[in-house]
Parts: C-alpha cells; sequence; structure tokens
C-alpha cells in the first residue's frame, strides 16, 4: 500500500522559466504551478518566492510593517477587493528588457507585474484583469509598454506601470463601453479607475508601495489601447524592428490559429496591415525572429518550419521537422504541434545563434544553426536532436550573454526528477553530409543545484490534470468535417 | 436540425432537380438558420493563400491563355495554379441570396464579382442560380423556364416574413428576378460573377492578394446587438483593416443596414480607420433630382467616378434581397461610402 502511494507522488514540473539579471547576478525565474520562484544563479539559492493568490491559506508572513526589509519575500497585503482571490497558475512570464520588471500572466487571465530588486526580491505592483485569455504576452524595447494578444484575436498595449488610482471617475468605464457604436480602437479608451475606498487611498498614501488591483468582473479597467484584431485565437506575437532611411520602423508580427502570420506596423500604426505570410496548412502556434536577419521561422501543427523573409512576406524553405523526430515518434502517422521556439546563444561565440525548437510531449530539443538559415537553401539545415530523456520540453531560458547557458525546463514529475537542466551550445562540427551539426553539452556545475531545486518545490498534482494544463498546442488542430451549419 | 422528413426530402430534390436543369433555384429550399458563428471552424475549404487559389472553374470565361500566363512565379503551387485573364475586382461579403451580384454583373461586364457567403445552402442557391442565369443568357429562346417568369418584381409582392414564407404553399411566381426578364438585353451574361462559401472574417487575406480590390459591399450585415457579441460583426476596427488591405487605394467600401446603431458603429470603425478610409459624403452619392448618370458641380474624384458611385448605392439600396424586404416594409436604410485613400507614411 505504502509503495502504491509512493508511486503515485508526483511532481508539478516548472511549466514556465525566464532569465533575468539584476545587480549584476543571474536570476532564473521558475513557475511551479501559482508560484514564481527567484533564484539566484550564483548564489544557488532562492532569493524570493511570489504567488499569484492572496488566499489565508497561503502562508505568507505578510504584516503591515512594508519597510522593504530584503530577505523577504514579497508582501501579501490585503486589499479591500473584498475576498481575496485563489492562487491561480501562472501561464507565461515575461522579463521587461531593462531587467527591472516581470509581467506574469496567470490562469485566471490576470496580467501582475511584479518589480525585481537588486537582490531578486519580487515585490508586485499591479493585477489588471483581461476580458479574454492572454495567449501571447510580450514587453516592448521601451520597457514601458506590454502588448497582449488573446483568445479572440484581440490585441492590446497596456503600459507597465499603472498610474497611481484616483477619485472614481465620474462614469465608470464599463458604462461608457456599453454606450452604443464607439469600437474603441486606436485611442485610450478608459480611465484609470479607482477599486480604493477613501480608507484605503489613505493607506495607501502612507505605503507607497500598495500595488493597485482592478476588479476582475470588470476587465480593462484600466488604460489600455486595441491595437489590432484577428478574427481568430491568437497563438503568438513578437515584436520587430527595421531601420530605413535612418529612421526606425516598428512591426508587430502576429499569428493565429487559422494559420495566419500577419504583420502590421507597429504602434501608432498597427491597423495598418503590411503583409500576411501565409503558407500553413494547419495551425501556427509559435513565431520566432532570427537575430540580425529579416528571417521568421514559424512552427504550429505542420511537419515542417516556416522560414520567411517576413518584411517581404515570402517563403524561402520549409524546414522538415518529421523527418528529423520521426525516430522518436510513437508512431509515424503521430502528429506534430511545436510548442515552443527560442533563440539561444552559441556558447563563446559573438552574435551567433542556435534556434531550439520544442514540439507537445517530444522528449527532445531540436536545435538549428541560426547561421545555416540564412545560406542559400535553409531547407538543408542541419537539424541537431537533443534528447532529454523521455521528459518533455517545457521552456526554454538562458543567462550570461556569451557563455550561453541554456536552461531547460522538463515535465519530469518523478520525486528525484531533473526538472531543469541547464546546456551550452558549444560550436557547430562539420558534419560532410548535412554540413554544420550543432555539439550539445550538459553544464553540470549548474545541474546539480538544479536537481535540488527541483527537488524541494514539487506539488502533488493529478498527471491528468497536468497533462490538461501543460499541453494545450494540439488542441488548436481543427476537428475536421463538423459543421454546424451543414443542416438547415 | 433538419425538418419533418418530408420537407427535407424536397428540398433535397428540388436542389437535385435544379442542378440537373439548370434551373432556376427556388429560395424556399436554400433558406437556413440565420446566424453562423464567424469565430468556430465550420468545414470550410480555402485556399492557403491567394495564389493558389484557382478561380477559373468559377470564371470559365476569363480564363487566360497559355501566352498569358506570366511564367517568372518561382513557387510550384503557383505555377501550377491555373490563372485568369484578370484580377477579381469587385467582392459581395455576406452575399445572401446574391440580389446584388446579379444586378452588378450586368453593370460591369468587364469586371469579375465575388459573392461570399458562409451559410452552405444560401451560397448553394446562389451557386445554382448563376449556372441557371448563365444558361438562360446564352440560349433565351431554349428555357421554357424563363416564359414562367412573370415580370413581377419583388417589391411589388405583398411583405412577408422570410420564415413563413417556407410553411406557405409555393407561390406561382415562385422567384421572379427582374434581370431574368430580358435576357438578351445582358451584355455580361452572368459569366462574370460568382459565389464562394467562405468566413470573410477569417479569411479575406487567404483569397484575395493585397491591394487588389476597388470595391468591396457589405450590405445588411448581421446586427449583433449584444455588446458582447460586438466582435462577432462584419465591420468592426479589427477588420476595417483587412478591407483596406485587400482594397486598391481610389476604392470604395460601401456600407449600408436598416439598423441605425449598426450604421453608426460601421460609421466608427470606418471613420476611425486611423487614416486608411475617407467618407465620401452624402452629397456625392445621394440620388439627385431628373439625374441620370450626369450632373453639373462634380468636384474631388470627377463626374464619371460620382456617378458611379451613386449607381452602385441605388443597386445596393434597390437590389439586395434585404433592400427589399426594408422597402417592403417602409423602413429606413443607412448607407455609408467609404474611399480607401493610400497607407498613411511612415511616423
Ligand atoms: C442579413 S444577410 C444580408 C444578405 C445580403 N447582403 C442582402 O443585403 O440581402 C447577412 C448575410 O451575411 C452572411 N454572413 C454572416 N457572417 C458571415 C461571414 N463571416 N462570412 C460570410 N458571410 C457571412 C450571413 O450568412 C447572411 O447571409
Amino acid at each position: 500500500m505504502q509503495a502504491d502511494v509512493a508511486s503515485q507522488i508526483i511532481h508539478h514540473p516548472f511549466q514556465c522559466i525566464a532569465s533575468l539579471e539584476q545587480g549584476g547576478g543571474q536570476f532564473l525565474l521558475a513557475a511551479c504551478g501559482a508560484k514564481l520562484l527567484a533564484y539566484s544563479i550564483a548564489g544557488r539559492v532562492i532569493a524570493s518566492k511570489w504567488c499569484s493568490g492572496t488566499t489565508d491559506s497561503i502562508a505568507e508572513t505578510s504584516n503591515g510593517h512594508a519597510n522593504g526589509s530584503e530577505e523577504r519575500p514579497a508582501k501579501k497585503q490585503k486589499t479591500d477587493n473584498k475576498k481575496s482571490s485563489p492562487a491561480s497558475r501562472i501561464i507565461s512570464i515575461r522579463v521587461s528588457p531593462d531587467q527591472s520588471h516581470v509581467v506574469v500572466v496567470t490562469e485566471d487571465k490576470v496580467v501582475h507585474v511584479l518589480n525585481v530588486s537588486g537582490v531578486g526580491d519580487l515585490t508586485e505592483l499591479s493585477q489588471r484583469a483581461m476580458p479574454k485569455r492572454p495567449c501571447a504576452v510580450r514587453v516592448m524595447p521601451n520597457s514601458s509598454t506590454i502588448l497582449i494578444g488573446d483568445k479572440f484575436g484581440d490585441v492590446y498595449s497596456l503600459p507597465l506601470i499603472v498610474s497611481e488610482p484616483q477619485e472614481r471617475p465620474a462614469q465608470p468605464e464599463a458604462e461608457v463601453a456599453k454606450s452604443l457604436g464607439e469600437p474603441a480602437l486606436f485611442k485610450p479608451s478608459a480611465t484609470p479607475l479607482t477599486v480604493h475606498t477613501k480608507r484605503n487611498l489613505r493607506a495607501l498614501e502612507s505605503q507607497k508601495k500598495q500595488k493597485i488591483v482592478t476588479p476582475r468582473k470588470e476587465p480593462l479597467a484600466f488604460e489600455h489601447k486595441l491595437l489590432l484584431g484577428h478574427v481568430s485565437m491568437l497563438t503568438d506575437m513578437v515584436h520587430a524592428t527595421r531601420q530605413v532611411d535612418g529612421k526606425i520602423r516598428r512591426y508587430i508580427l502576429t499569428a493565429d490559429r487559422d494559420e495566419h502570420i500577419r504583420v502590421s506596423r507597429g504602434p501608432p500604426q498597427s491597423h495598418v496591415i503590411e503583409g500576411y505570410c501565409l503558407a500553413h496548412t494547419d495551425f501556427v502556434s509559435k513565431i520566432c525572429l532570427i537575430p540580425r536577419t529579416d528571417l521568421l521561422v514559424s512552427g504550429g501543427g505542420n511537419d515542417w518550419l516556416g522560414v520567411w523573409d517576413w518584411l517581404r512576406c515570402e517563403l524561402l524553405a520549409k524546414v522538415d521537422l518529421r523527418k528529423a523526430i520521426s525516430h522518436l515518434l510513437p508512431s509515424i502517422d503521430e502528429r506534430i504541434a511545436v510548442s515552443g521556439m527560442w533563440v539561444v546563444p552559441v556558447a563563446a561565440q559573438t552574435d551567433q545563434w542556435t534556434l531550439c525548437v520544442a514540439c507537445e510531449k517530444l522528449p527532445a530539443l531540436i536545435f538549428i544553426d541560426c547561421s545555416a538559415l540564412e545560406h542559400d537553401s535553409p531547407a538543408d539545415a542541419a537539424v541537431t536532436v537533443y534528447e532529454t530523456d523521455e521528459a518533455p520540453v517545457l521552456d526554454v531560458a538562458y543567462y550570461g550573454g556569451n557563455a550561453g547557458h541554456v536552461l531547460i525546463a522538463l515535465d519530469d514529475r518523478r520525486p528525484d526528477g531533473c526538472r531543469l537542466r541547464a546546456v551550452q551550445v558549444t560550436g557547430t562540427r562539420d558534419d560532410s553530409k548535412t554540413r554544420s551539426k550543432l555539439d550539445i553539452s550538459e553544464f553540470n556545475t549548474l545541474n546539480a543545484p538544479l536537481r535540488q531545486l527541483s527537488a524541494s518545490n514539487g506539488v502533488v498534482e493529478d498527471d491528468a490534470v497536468l497533462d490538461g494544463f501543460l499541453y494545450t498546442t494540439a488542441n488548436l488542430r481543427k476537428r475536421g468535417g463538423w459543421d454546424e451549419d451543414n443542416e438547415a | 436540425m433538419g425538418g419533418p422528413p418530408n420537407k427535407k426530402q424536397k428540398r433535397e430534390e428540388h436542389r437535385n432537380e435544379a442542378k440537373a436543369e439548370g434551373e432556376l433555384p427556388k429560395k424556399k429550399f436554400y433558406r437556413q438558420r440565420a446566424h453562423a458563428n464567424p469565430f468556430s471552424d465550420h468545414a470550410l475549404t480555402y485556399p492557403a493563400s491567394p495564389s493558389q487559389m484557382d478561380w477559373t472553374p468559377h470564371y470559365p470565361s476569363f480564363v487566360a491563355t497559355k501566352s498569358e500566363v506570366k511564367p517568372e512565379s518561382d513557387a510550384a503551387d503557383e505555377a501550377t495554379t491555373p490563372r485568369l485573364d484578370r484580377q477579381l475586382e469587385i467582392a459581395d461579403i455576406g452575399c445572401g441570396f446574391g440580389g446584388l451580384l446579379f444586378a452588378l454583373a450586368p453593370k460591369y461586364p468587364d469586371s469579375l464579382i465575388l459573392g461570399l457567403e458562409i451559410r452552405t445552402s444560401v451560397t448553394e442557391y446562389v451557386e445554382q442560380k448563376i449556372l441557371a442565369m448563365r444558361a438562360q443568357a446564352k440560349n433565351p429562346s431554349v428555357q421554357p423556364n424563363i416564359t414562367k417568369l412573370g415580370p413581377l418584381d419583388e417589391d411589388t409582392k405583398p411583405p412577408k416574413s422570410e420564415l413563413n414564407e417556407d410553411t406557405k404553399p409555393p407561390p406561382t411566381n415562385p422567384d421572379p428576378s427582374p434581370t431574368a426578364v430580358s435576357p438578351s438585353q445582358v451584355p455580361g451574361s452572368y459569366t462574370n460573377i460568382s459565389v464562394l462559401r467562405a468566413n470573410t472574417m477569417k479569411f479575406l487575406p487567404n483569397l484575395f492578394p493585397p491591394t487588389s480590390l476597388s470595391k468591396i459591399f457589405l450590405c445588411f450585415p448581421d446586427p449583433h446587438f449584444k455588446t458582447r457579441k460586438h466582435k462577432a460583426r462584419i465591420v468592426s476596427p479589427g477588420l476595417v483593416s483587412e478591407y483596406a488591405y485587400v482594397m486598391k487605394p481610389g476604392g470604395v467600401a460601401y456600407t449600408i443596414t436598416d439598423v441605425e446603431d449598426l450604421h453608426l458603429w460601421m460609421c466608427s470603425a470606418f471613420r476611425g480607420s486611423g487614416g486608411l478610409f475617407e467618407e465620401v459624403p452624402g452629397d456625392v452619392w445621394e440620388e439627385r433630382e431628373g439625374e441620370d448618370g450626369l450632373d453639373g458641380g462634380g468636384k474631388g474624384m470627377g463626374e464619371a467616378w460620382e456617378a458611379e458611385v451613386r449607381e452602385d448605392v441605388r443597386i445596393m439600396r434597390e437590389e439586395t434581397e434585404e433592400g427589399k424586404k426594408v422597402t417592403r416594409n417602409g423602413g429606413q436604410k443607412f448607407v455609408g461610402v467609404w474611399r480607401r485613400v493610400a497607407d498613411p507614411p511612415w511616423p
């Protein structure tokens, strides 16, 4: 009996990770369910923890004395938001380019902005509820604007920092929205909204660090702009720039479940569509820009990755994924769903990059040398498959610039499992037949501490529930043949 | 869900007969639940990109001869997809039973016009009617069907609701079409119109290349009254960007509705398009006293252009099925005319 129970204990993996550099130190941000850890890579310790909920059940040593004591985890302060919000699992982590803030999105559609101190302390500054599930989140290069693409295809921009709440405006936003015939595009459509009572406002004055929480039932009750809209689920989004005649041109590239990759101008002209990269015949789930080039790589429900000249919306090549991973697929007709794409540096090289691709539930990470994609025939680019011992890849991050340390979050649920692994891409090895292959080596000095971190942060979960949470990409595929309108 | 079996059967029989004989189809056998959810997947077929769309079955009279096909296209599918000798130019988005298409066909015999409709059987009806009209125009004398059609215009019929039309006994004069009366006068012989089942809210860029269309008609769109459903409207801020994308600078988008709120919504979507569209004021397209396409004082785009816009507005008011219905019921029609201007300069 006891053995049975033990074998049933499974651990929650780190579903999203990111890296951050603060105060000269490197931090790994790792989300485990509703919790976010800031792990100091140099110190090999957890610098701080944050949890998305404000329920009392989450034992946070909170008290009202906000004096910025540095060792303490993020403060949990009760607002008068009546009920405390239950903890909600983290679905996205983005670090602002200036490394000062972290944008965390939780399953309950709330966008949390956290401040990061020099020693890795996380302090929540704001919570904003979106109307639809955020599917793609980016922080603009200026580190002051967040872009959010949602399940219904809309892309909003939000200021990273919410302005101080003011007195309740005369007309709440919800009312304004109800008044007719006013599509709110291309102009700010909301005023900051007060959610605090007078008493709380007074408290706020004394506590400068009080976080700003907008009501969940009234989404978008804060400053925002609707930038563009697809009539389809948005799956991914990137921001790109080009220099023309000494001036920077900004673009937003968006991908959707209906096979589209759209190239729009960046704000304030995001209503101008520059083009569509069309070739996919199944959903597009991930798009990724290749540094220093005009190349975009797209992946989704097709067996190949698209390599595009995105400025000209021209498909340059299809890289055969199935061929590369067929030996790892459970059956020959197993469908492929690209669940992640990242660009990481090649160690000890300046400005040399490799593309990493993860497929849903596939226990391997695929590496493609970016310089091979720039060659005349990108379709022949060598693909290096790095197997991850039965554990599917969930997320990838890197730190340390030229050192090129790549962190891989793995879905290993065993109590002593390896949920985080550090590797280095140490360069290219010439392979006469397939051009250059990449050498991937484990970065062992970090792997032992990461294993400890994994062990200390297990959460018991149900396997099926966990699968449902972690593996959503394949659900993007359309179920063919069904048509609600075929019958009159 | 299908109705009682005998009704369903009748539909089938009629549709098959109409198909076999090339007869004018009867609307009542093609009616369909009014609303389709634009967000759902449906079972649509559509090209991955415009270059992969084979339009030749739609416009067989406009197929490019070998020498006209440019050889330079490098992509394999582009090279193998048969080509037309011209681009599609006019789109009727949410065309319903196609009244506008049949009225536009003889007006613009050299332009390829496409109706887009999400409902399967409504699309099938339009398809059948186009084939029947083409056949009749080709060979007017051999069509007994034509003579059966009286000169009665639908406008002169007593008003009746769409729905109970289904349950009534078939009228003696089931589907009179004004243009069908004298097919010999038709210059284009309906070879320049076609219909496609499509969810235009998702797949417009799959069908039309950028800057290709010179006219888009958005006639009597479903109103989707609830605020929560505004994203399901066929004119929305996001979609205005897509209409702009497929349109030529100088092209015109037309909107018409009998729902004032929807009109205001559509106006603000076009006005808020960040300079992609310019409003063509009512004094340009409003009907004028005793004019016949010619009028003094033409300004801006020129008289001929204004006359054409005026005529388009008249057709849209009078020839769409919904337009006729609104007339019968004495309702009001709200028109918007929007000119696509060039993309704004980069900031
Ligand atoms: C009220 S009817 C108007 C029909 C016609 N334009 C007229 O004026 O008589 C609106 C039509 O738009 C169609 N429609 C709605 N959403 C659509 C979509 N996303 N794509 C194509 N057609 C659509 C509906 O099926 C319906 O036939």
